[in-house]
């Protein structure tokens, strides 16, 4: 199973969780040839989209993807919010559901509009833990093997406090980190760094403090990394 | 004298005697001051600093910290009378304070000049007014044939008013101030005087009339101190979430349209997202498992 990180910033985010036989999309903020071209313009394994919440960098291109035949999977609020209709769209369940060997269970963090983050288990690359836009996160988790989570700002660099209660700053990241199970970690990715409020090299080394064992990524555009519950 | 100052603020400060705006520096306003005050004279070329009793300068000193004031800013200046030193507001400042203290969001002033076409209405209701029509043409603008002039105010919740002065009145006013409207200032430019006598009439209810809530703010810094005792209070405290091996799937989501779509077997409860942290259902064991159109 492979993470390809398609665009994970205010001006566009689109993950891909891609195997062999199957291609689970997150986010539909990128445009929909620049997603075509990373799926080698083969959407025969896409099983489906899902959507975070209706802010455009998640959602703008989600009628787009509709279009080319993508199932796309949201909350009531982002669907309505985002104009979606027609026989493609799915509301999420509260329940745990299944897209092909994907098993997905939602659960809502706190943003300015209604926001869901995702637990995600696959048989071969183990739990994925997926939240961006979210100012912290409510639950908690066990034996995460992948962590995909924001680290947008660190409270001395901002120079605003739009973002604060909003997004996640580097310090509440940690302390969820911190709060969970950390033995299973494998991955750990930042995602939706701040261009200015943000300092990738600092987050990463902290990250690598509270979870020595994981390796940890920057979702830079174009990142791409091998996701695996097995260590070898 | 500006640690003596900043000395009685911070103490006063630290007993809760005296709250400052959260976005107002008093050292910044202070040091600026000092710089400003060394460099003055008064009428007789002597240095205020000399002239004025200290007791004066300490006491326009705080009250500019008091008001959250900064003369680099020149929202405020300093005029001696005799011995004492006085603070003045000027009218950036009171923009700014009525900013602070107030639901103004924005003020704007314009000169009426001979010729013009100028109506307001007045709303019975509120005792508002409100400029229904001002046609100027470039030819009406002539300093020396003003005949009033306006500032409107626009408050957060998208509500306006409007300040009227006649010339007259604007006239009437500039004879309290020291130079009795006779200053270069007043003389070569009083269609821009004019607006400052009319905003600093709109802004002095405003702020006489406002309250101190934006001193109360809670914690280091209003928004960021709240967000962040939700976060200690709330974050990575709600039910796991897992999704146990042996745990049924659903493979089945909510159709949204159309609606008939929507197979009836779904339990009521699973109908939609329900937005609040919930510990994870029981299983759906037994209950027949939708397939999704286009699987």
């Amino acid at each position: 199973m492979t993470l390809k990180v398609l665009g994970s910033e205010s001006a566009g985010n689109c993950y891909l969780l891609e195997s062999d036989a199957e291609c689970l999309i997150i986010e539909a903020g990128i445009r929909l040839p620049e997603l075509k071209k990373a799926l080698n313009y083969d959407l025969s394994k896409v099983v489906g989209c899902l959507i975070s919440h209706s802010h455009g960098d998640h959602c703008k291109y989600a009628i787009d993807y509709l279009k080319a035949g993508i199932n796309m999977f949201a909350s009531k609020e982002t669907i309505a919010e985002a104009g979606l209709s027609g026989h493609r769209v799915f509301r999420f369940f509260e329940n745990i559901f299944s897209l092909g060997s994907f098993n997905i269970k939602c659960f809502p963090v706190p943003h300015s509009v209604p926001t869901v983050g995702f637990l995600i288990h696959h048989p071969f690359a183990g739990s994925i833990f997926f939240a961006t836009d979210a100012a912290y996160i409510p639950n908690r988790f066990i034996e995460l093997n992948h962590i995909l989570i924001e680290a947008n700002y660190d409270e001395s660099m901002l120079t605003s406090d739009r973002a604060v209660g909003r997004h996640m700053s580097i310090d509440t990241c940690l302390g969820f980190l911190r709060a969970n199970e950390r033995r299973h970690i494998r991955n750990i990715v930042l995602l939706h760094l701040s261009n200015r409020n943000s300092d990738a090299e600092m987050f990463a080394k902290s990250v690598q403090t509270v979870a020595p064992n994981a390796s940890v990524w920057i979702a830079d555009k174009g990142l791409e990394i091998y996701l695996s519950k097995y260590p070898f | 004298m500006v640690e003596k100052v900043l000395t009685k603020v911070n103490s006063l400060k630290e007993i809760g005697g005296i709250a400052l705006p959260p976005d107002y520096s008093a050292e910044n306003a202070l040091r600026s001051a000092w710089l400003i005050l060394q460099d003055m004279k008064d009428k007789a070329n002597l240095p205020v600093l000399k002239t004025s009793t200290p007791d004066s300068v300490a006491n326009a000193l705080f009250n500019m910290v008091v008001q959250g004031l900064n003369p680099a800013k020149r929202q405020c200046s300093f005029i001696v009378y005799g011995d004492k030193l006085t603070l003045q507001r000027e009218y950036a400042g009171s923009i700014a304070l009525a900013r602070r203290y107030s639901a103004m969001k924005n003020i704007y002033a314009g000169v009426i000049y001979k010729g013009d076409v100028f109506e307001y209405a007045i709303d019975t209701t509120t005792g508002m007014k409100k400029i229904t029509a001002h046609a100027q043409r470039m030819e009406n603008l002539d300093d020396s044939k003003i005949m009033g002039a306006y500032a409107v105010v626009t408050f957060d919740d998208g509500s306006v008013n409007t300040e009227i002065m006649t010339m007259a009145q604007v006239q009437k006013s500039w004879e309290q101030g020291s130079t009795k409207g006779q200053s270069p200032a007043h003389k070569n430019f009083p269609g821009e005087m004019a607006k400052k006598t009319v905003i600093n009439r709109a802004c002095k209810l405003l702020i006489a009339a406002s309250d101190d809530s934006v001193l109360m703010e809670p914690g280091e810094d209003g928004r960021i101190g709240r967000a962040k005792a939700e976060i200690e209070a709330v974050a990575n405290q709600g039910a796991i979430i897992d999704i146990p091996d042996d745990e049924p799937i659903q493979t089945a989501v909510d159709v949204v349209d159309p609606p008939t779509a929507t197979p009836p077997s779904i339990p009521e409860k699973n109908r939609e997202w329900q937005g609040e942290p919930s510990p994870i259902a029981p299983g759906l064991k037994g209950q027949p498992s939708l397939k999704v159109p286009g699987f």
